[in-house]
């Protein structure tokens, strides 16, 4: 019950807002969805409910952390919608808190889903419902961005069904089989290897399309420049993570099928060129939101690395990994709508002194910044630090030093483009409107996901412990 | 494989060679109708008629890729007043041949194969495989948005047909979902190609490139000084 209720709240609740004429009663419903949303998320994960429609609804330990990670961020971002969208001037959309809505409903089902069908057929639920977000300031820029989404990630995700189908094709001809992720695994060792290792190029290549990793990442930075702030916190925090899930369902099988040496070299090449060329595009970066969305790029790349270095403690680096990055990013794009609230520019050149101007938007970047670059004591310090020594133990050092440079040179890259924007002299700077109350209304969500990202470096709490070794264990079939 | 599912398959690939090469709109939508009945025809023939999933997929594939979305992409392509494809970045001539390579190419593949997916023939592992390299041959071949929808939904046929031959590992509900999300996926493709059209008075997404990166660094150079 509770797991098709978590699916179902957001559609409904979507529709319905449809339905109110009121942009402020629109609104509400958004809140209190998410609300919602973190009150039967919490539920399910304390009571760990039965499968439901006959097992492809479930909730493992995998899901678990991604559906804490959407649910959380979504309600800090419907939070900060409700503040950005009072104050940023836009064309009256009657669509914005429906299609978001049905958004989350996506990202739940993934979340959910344990039949490898379904979990595709979600997947594409959330470019479609997001599509129309990307377009929400009808400007050319978003326009053009949206099409790329659209038919990039369609044509990616087409990529994974014609996996998906060659892993179903991979099952032995005689006795029953089903695509759910525990069948598959069961039956793994009798699954014809050729079609396991066509099938899991092309989910890779496909769901690694969703999920940014370079060469295909070209549509991210677009989307995730010219959403509003709140989608595009969403877009990096969650989504990008939900498309992860379905290379670690891949992955699961694969392992099971004692196939973990032949994926490794795919995952760790496709880590490294999305770490290179998220880095190189972060150097002297002119808009600030593509410096975030560049960054993603980057992050999604460690992922990759801590899951194709095959051991289980490469797999829970990532896991907390994947973590970490929702919340620190989620901080910075909170903090880029309000540079942008102050400035009216996403021009880096035009952004200087940020500190005199609005001490709150400085810090929370400066903050975000320090966060996401892995600076101790935040959390993603924890994870890059965990995924550095899982290279080294698996005896890779050379990857493990190149992982290294490659993280510094990110650290270098964003810094030089960040600090001049808070430092720097502000010599003709423009003026936005923003007051003080309105500031604070904006700043709580981003101080919350700050707090909690500062907090995991500082401590992991013994059950989220447990939860990240259980996915692990999950994904690595058991092997240490 | 009975005569008919193999005229099916005939049919499905004398369509990718001329999917290939037609610069006509119009025509292209019929091309991919006329396909998707194909396809939908080959779920009942391959999988028994007494199958009631088989007769589920095979009516929503017709409904939904035989009639729904050419209606649709038909209407789309009125509203923009898109006709034909002036010069696509591939000749129609080379495209020709191109596609007709890929059949060639396809049957190689299919025929080698494991066994577990030759049980369905080789033929229909050919024209899965030559449709959808048709689909990506018009995805990266031509400008026109809704060309690129169009090859969008080609690839989709060719992976349609490698799915009937794993009917039965996959529940009616995700069948028919993923029908869903191609019907929606063109339905929201579609709205933002008239956007597209009302915003720059043409579809060729070609010409859309305010977001490359290198426009956007000049224009930061410009600004910075």
């Amino acid at each position: 019950m509770i797991l098709t209720a978590l699916v179902l709240c957001p559609f409904l609740l979507g529709a319905l807002a449809w339905s109110l004429p009121r942009r402020t009663s629109r609104r509400a419903v958004l809140v209190g969805a998410s609300l919602l949303q973190v009150l039967l998320a919490g539920a399910a994960m304390w009571r760990g409910p039965a499968p439901e429609w006959g097992g492809a609804l479930a909730l493992d330990p995998l899901g678990k952390l991604f559906l804490g990670v959407t649910t959380l961020l979504f309600a800090a971002a419907s939070l900060y919608t409700f503040g950005y969208m009072a104050l940023h001037r836009h064309p009256r959309k009657r669509h914005y808190v429906p299609v978001l809505l049905f958004f989350l409903g996506s990202m739940t089902l993934a979340t959910l889903s344990q039949h490898l069908g379904l979990f595709w057929v979600a997947l594409e639920a959330t470019t479609l419902s997001s599509a129309p977000l990307v377009y929400f300031d009808r400007s050319e820029k978003s326009l053009e961005a949206a099409w790329k989404y659209l038919i990039l990630c369609s044509v990616g995700i087409a990529l994974a069904l014609a996996g998906t189908f060659f892993l179903a094709l991979a099952l032995p001809a005689e006795g029953p089989g089903s695509l759910l992720v525990a069948d598959l695994v069961a039956r793994a060792p009798l699954m014809s290897a050729p079609w396991l290792k066509v099938g899991f190029l092309f989910l890779l290549v496909g769901y690694g399309t969703k999920m940014g990793l370079a060469p295909m990442h070209t549509w991210l930075p677009d989307a995730h420049a010219e959403a509003p702030p709140p989608v595009s916190a969403l877009l990096s925090g969650a989504l990008l993570n939900c498309a992860f899930l379905g290379i670690l369902r891949a992955l699961e099988v694969m392992n099971a099928a004692g196939l973990s040496s032949f994926v490794q070299k795919p995952l760790l090449a496709f880590g490294f060129l999305s770490m290179a060329t998220g880095t190189a595009f972060l150097i002297r970066q002119p808009d600030y939101k593509r410096l975030l969305a560049y960054s993603s790029v980057e992050h999604m790349g460690i992922l990759a690395i801590g899951v194709g270095l095959g051991s289980a403690q490469g797999i829970f680096g990532a896991l907390l990994h994947a973590l970490n990055h929702s919340l620190a990013k989620g901080l910075l794009f909170f903090a880029a709508g309000l540079i942008f609230l102050v400035t009216g520019t996403k021009s880096v050149a035009e952004v200087r002194g940020l500190i005199g101007r609005s001490p709150l938007a400085a810090a929370l970047f400066v903050a975000g910044f320090f966060a996401i670059t892995g600076t101790p004591p935040f959390g993603l310090f924890v994870s890059e630090f965990t995924i550095l020594s899982a290279a080294f133990s698996a005896g890779h050092p050379v990857l493990a030093v190149l992982y290294l440079a490659l993280l510094v040179a990110a650290f270098t890259a964003m810094g030089a483009v960040v600090l001049p924007m808070v430092f720097g002299s502000p010599g003709g700077a423009r003026e936005g409107s923003l007051s003080a109350r309105n500031a604070w209304l904006l700043g709580a969500p981003a101080v919350l996901l700050g707090l909690t990202s500062l907090g995991l470096g500082l401590w992991i709490p013994r059950g989220l412990m447990a939860l990240l070794k259980a996915g692990a264990i999950l994904v690595s079939g058991g092997h240490p | 494989m009975s005569g008919f599912a193999q005229l099916l398959l005939v049919t499905v690939l004398l369509l990718d060679v001329s999917l290939a090469a037609s610069s006509r709109l119009a025509v292209l939508i019929r091309a991919f109708a006329l396909q998707a009945a194909a396809v939908a025809a080959l779920a009942l023939v391959l999988d028994g008629p007494g199958n009631p999933h088989a007769w589920a997929v095979a009516s929503g594939t017709l409904l939904f890729k035989g009639l729904l979305i050419p209606y649709f992409l038909g209407r789309a392509s009125e509203r923009t007043h898109a006709v034909k494809e002036q010069d696509p970045l591939v000749p129609y001539g080379v495209s020709l041949l191109l596609a007709a390579a890929g059949v060639a190419f396809s049957f190689a593949l299919a025929s080698r194969l494991p066994e577990a997916a030759q049980r369905s023939g080789i033929l229909l592992g050919a024209a899965a495989f030559a449709t959808m390299f048709t689909g990506l041959l018009i995805l990266v071949s031509r400008g026109t948005a809704l060309a690129q929808v169009a090859g969008y939904l080609v690839l989709e046929n060719g992976i349609f047909l490698f799915g009937l031959s794993i009917l039965r590992h996959m529940p009616l509900l995700v069948e028919m979902g993923i029908l869903l999300d191609v019907f929606a996926g063109t339905f929201v493709m579609g709205i933002v190609v008239y956007n597209i059209h009302r915003t720059f008075d043409h579809i060729d997404v070609r010409a859309l490139t305010a977001l490359k990166e290198g426009a956007e660094r000049e224009e930061g150079m410009e600004e910075g000084g």
